[in-house]
């Protein structure tokens, strides 16, 4: 007996809550008869295409990296993707309130932060290290950093328009903290004996909340001063996003919720922008002198060549500007079955689509088994496949006088490094963890 | 209770974290091998060019810009000669006047015979194969007279003589009565031009005469005074004539190429010199030296073992203003393993008559050029990465 609340305990501190009170689908909040008041839900979402065995490798009873000499570059660069890209979001909802309206709508304020950021880099970059420039040209336009941090106010509306369909939607207003966006509309290399090639245009965008970056003599951002405050103050950014969602309850047992999450974005205004744009050629050291070869001119000379690259590469300061930044865009699916011999025990399955701006996007489909104690807990356990592999997830809650507590884990396999948490395959990765206030 | 009626189901879901736990054979903390070996197709780095260099500033890198200089020496346009300007005779008027028979009547005056020698240093260039062409030898005169003058002679031109070769008369030939105008100074009044052949070495004047007008003191503006003057001019141009007898060795003792370190399999450079010098050259021995220390801590440098440097380096001749284009290649590849360190160089360079049509004159502008100068790298670059 004691083994078995071990056990549900250890499922459950690791694990997600189920959607009751959603911040998901606003729609699933129609079937909510009482009020609630969430006093924290934190989610950290982390989602990688390529891990970390991609890169390490055993070799001769050690480790070593893609880049060693035994590892053939078939089983260095056969392991990556078009574009490697890693992916974090954090959601931090501060203060939600729902209640039950006095028609049969449902009500529902939010308010939180979300941060983001992610890094892309061609699979070209890789090659180049490994095999060298014998594939050129290439194309590293893929190339992408950026990262934001914003706070949301919401507020949501869910209507059970029928005893079997409601439709719910959610409106955002999103103030832009921060956000720093680096995009390369051009991105070329040309290498080969006689000459490189550069090819590059690219924006630098970072928001000057707090201080606007130094313009050097020649025009060039200087990153080592930093002078003023921005234009704009808090915020730097104002956007609007849009939640849909409806839930279909076809039949005895049976339910169906979709949703449509973050149909809009931040019209961020980036205070510190910069253009780098330009072609570079490098043939060489050109015209050296005899008296040139030695090794102190020599490096003056490659100097040069380097200062000629940076005024290409380095961003030269614009005015600043207003960007439209779309947020990741998330469709779900949702269809559940209680069984009918036990209808506390349901079948799940789920489907999600998440599309990015700067690399692929990410879609997984899952099975799974929910077991629901209304007033007591729950539980739910699924598993699938999607872009990232094999996911596998547990989520529940537990009902404590007034209080739920929930919690939901989500995972792939394949491990992580020791104690550095780095996960060796490709990956999705989510921890969430919330209670809620029930009003009764 | 029935919620703890599923304990398989619980039990799964308590390990499912499990899953995602380290993977002892990724614990990078035991260290991870961070040598990485770059570019192992190939990869190729353009080095660039290097800007003409003269054949003086050649001469003058290589050591024997001096020697070269003591040798032959360079006219107003650049081109290497070896000039001869000898004054042979000079008598004054007065002198002159007071020698002839009948001072007031037209004569004859009789000038010593004259031998002497023209290119003499051109026979130390001819042992390099260098030829003088064209060449050319003049007589002069200067008349201080404000009347006209004559000269009569006989120039025989020969060759060095040497073991294999007695000297050679080139040029044989008698002029009469040839005129130099009033008041000339160092007036040409015969000449000798030549393409080709033998260098002229020594130069015999014979029965040269000196026809008077009468009355000199009367036409002499310096009362007596005036200076009459004969010599002779000689210029040849420096040209490689046939290829040089030996290969010039040359030895590069100071390279300390560190390769070792960056465990290279195979290194090419290509280029092409752009060439105005009017001569073949061709890398016809190239190897690579390291380091070697004996017993006693002596270090020398001996060709190295296990690297084949393979040189396909013919720069064709090219004339002053049209240079011609030679690709080159250096090929250097470890036989086994990586090339080693490589502390010097030890080449030999075959130098050529220079092939086609066209000036062959050297002149000290003439000039060569290293350009496009790349290199591919195969096999890959290894660096050792800090743990």
């Amino acid at each position: 007996m004691n083994k078995i609340l071990i056990l549900i305990l250890a499922a459950l501190v690791p694990a997600a809550g189920i959607q009751a009170q959603s911040t998901g689908n606003p729609a699933e909040n129609a079937a909510l008869e009482s009020g609630f008041l969430r006093v924290g839900d934190f989610s950290n979402t982390l989602r990688n295409n390529v891990g970390a065995a991609s890169f390490l490798f055993h070799s001769g009873g050690k480790l070593v990296t893609g880049l060693h000499s035994s590892i053939s570059d078939e089983e260095f660069l056969g392991g990556l993707k078009p574009v490697n890209s890693l992916y974090s979001q954090i959601d931090y909802n501060l203060f939600s309130y729902g209640w039950k309206g006095t028609a049969r709508g449902y009500h529902t304020v939010e308010v939180g932060l979300r941060t983001n950021y992610g890094v892309s880099v061609p699979k070209e970059v890789f090659q180049i290290l490994k095999s060298g420039t014998s594939q050129s040209p290439y194309d590293l336009s893929s190339f992408r950093a950026f990262g934001n941090l914003f706070a949301e106010l919401a507020y949501g509306y869910a209507l059970p328009l029928t005893d079997a369909l409601s439709l719910g939607g959610r409106v955002k207003l999103l103030a832009g903290l921060n956000s720093v966006d680096i995009t390369a509309r051009q991105f070329a290399l040309a290498a080969s004996e006689d000459k490189y090639t550069l090819d590059i245009d690219a924006d630098i965008d970072l928001t000057n909340r707090n201080k606007k970056i130094g313009v050097d003599d020649e025009g060039f951002l200087d990153y080592t001063s930093f002078s003023g405050k921005g234009k704009l103050g808090i915020p730097s950014g104002a956007g609007l996003a849009l939640d849909f969602g409806l839930v279909w309850k076809a039949f005895n047992g049976f339910s169906l919720s979709a949703s449509v999450l973050d149909m809009g974005g931040i019209l961020w205004y980036y205070g510190n922008a910069g253009l780098s744009s330009g072609t570079y050629t490098f043939e060489g050291l050109e015209d050296l002198s005899t008296d040139e070869m030695e090794q102190d001119k020599l490096a003056t000379k490659i100097k040069e060549a380097g200062e000629e690259l940076l005024r290409v590469i380095r961003p030269k300061s614009l005015d600043g500007r207003f960007r439209l930044k779309g947020l990741p865009l998330s469709a779900k699916l949702n269809a559940a079955y209680a069984l009918p011999f036990w209808e506390r025990l349901s079948v799940d399955a789920s489907c999600l689509y998440t599309g990015y701006r700067f690399c692929a996007p990410y879609w997984e489909a899952r099975g799974g088994l929910s077991l629901d104690y209304p007033g007591l807990c729950s539980l739910a356990v699924n598993a699938g496949g999607g872009a990232e592999g094999f996911v596998y997830g547990v989520a529940g809650s537990v009902d404590f006088l007034a209080f739920r507590l929930y919690a939901r884990y989500e995972n792939g396999v394949g491990g992580v490094i020791p104690y550095e948490d780095i996960p060796l395959k490709a990956n999705h990765k989510l921890f969430r963890i919330g209670l809620v206030y029930l009003i009764k | 209770m029935k919620v703890f009626g599923h304990p398989v189901l619980l039990c799964l879901l308590a390990l499912s974290p499990l899953w995602s736990c380290g993977n002892p054979d990724y614990d990078v903390s035991k260290g991870v091998d961070r040598e990485v070996t770059l570019f192992s197709d190939e990869v190729g780095v353009p080095l660039g060019d290097i800007a003409p260099i003269t054949l003086k500033s050649l001469f003058e890198g290589a050591g024997i810009g001096s020697a070269i200089t003591m040798v032959a020496s360079e006219d107003e346009d650049g081109y290497l000669v070896i000039e001869e300007d000898k004054s042979f005779y000079n008598n004054y008027t007065m002198l002159l006047y007071s020698s002839m028979p009948d001072p007031t009547a037209p004569g004859t005056f009789a000038v010593d015979d004259y031998e002497g020698t023209l290119g003499s240093n051109a026979a130390l260039l001819a042992a390099f194969g260098f030829a003088m062409s064209p060449q050319s030898f003049c007589l002069y005169a200067t008349n201080p007279l404000t009347e006209e003058i004559a000269v009569s002679g006989k120039v025989t031109l020969s060759s060095m003589e040497l073991e294999e070769a007695p000297a050679e008369t080139l040029v044989s030939e008698e002029y009469s009565a040839l005129k130099v105008p009033a008041a000339a100074q160092k007036e040409v009044f015969f000449s000798v031009e030549r393409s080709g052949g033998k260098t002229f070495y020594a130069c015999k004047l014979d029965n040269m005469k000196l026809h008077l007008p009468a009355d000199m003191l009367t036409k002499d503006t310096d009362g007596g005074m005036g200076m009459f003057e004969l010599g002779y001019r000689y210029k040849g141009f420096a040209q490689l004539a046939s290829d040089f007898p030996a290969p010039i060795p040359i030895d590069v003792n100071d390279l300390s190429l560190p390769l070792a370190a960056y465990r290279v399999k195979e290194a090419r450079i290509r280029a092409e010199i752009s060439s105005e010098i009017p001569m073949t050259l061709e890398i016809s021995s190239l190897k690579a030296l390291v380091k070697q220390t004996d017993e006693d801590g002596n270090t020398t440098l001996v060709p190295a073992e296990g690297v084949r440097v393979s040189a396909d380096i013919s720069v064709a001749s090219g004339t002053y203003g049209n240079p011609v284009v030679s690709p080159v290649e250096l090929l250097i590849e470890a036989v086994e393993g990586t090339i080693p360190d490589i502390d010097g160089l030890q080449l030999e360079v075959a130098i050529k008559a220079p092939t086609g049509e066209g000036d062959r004159r050297m002149n000290m502008n003439e000039t060569i050029s290293f350009n496009n100068i790349r290199t591919t790298i195969s096999g890959g670059i290894t660096l050792q990465g800090n743990e």
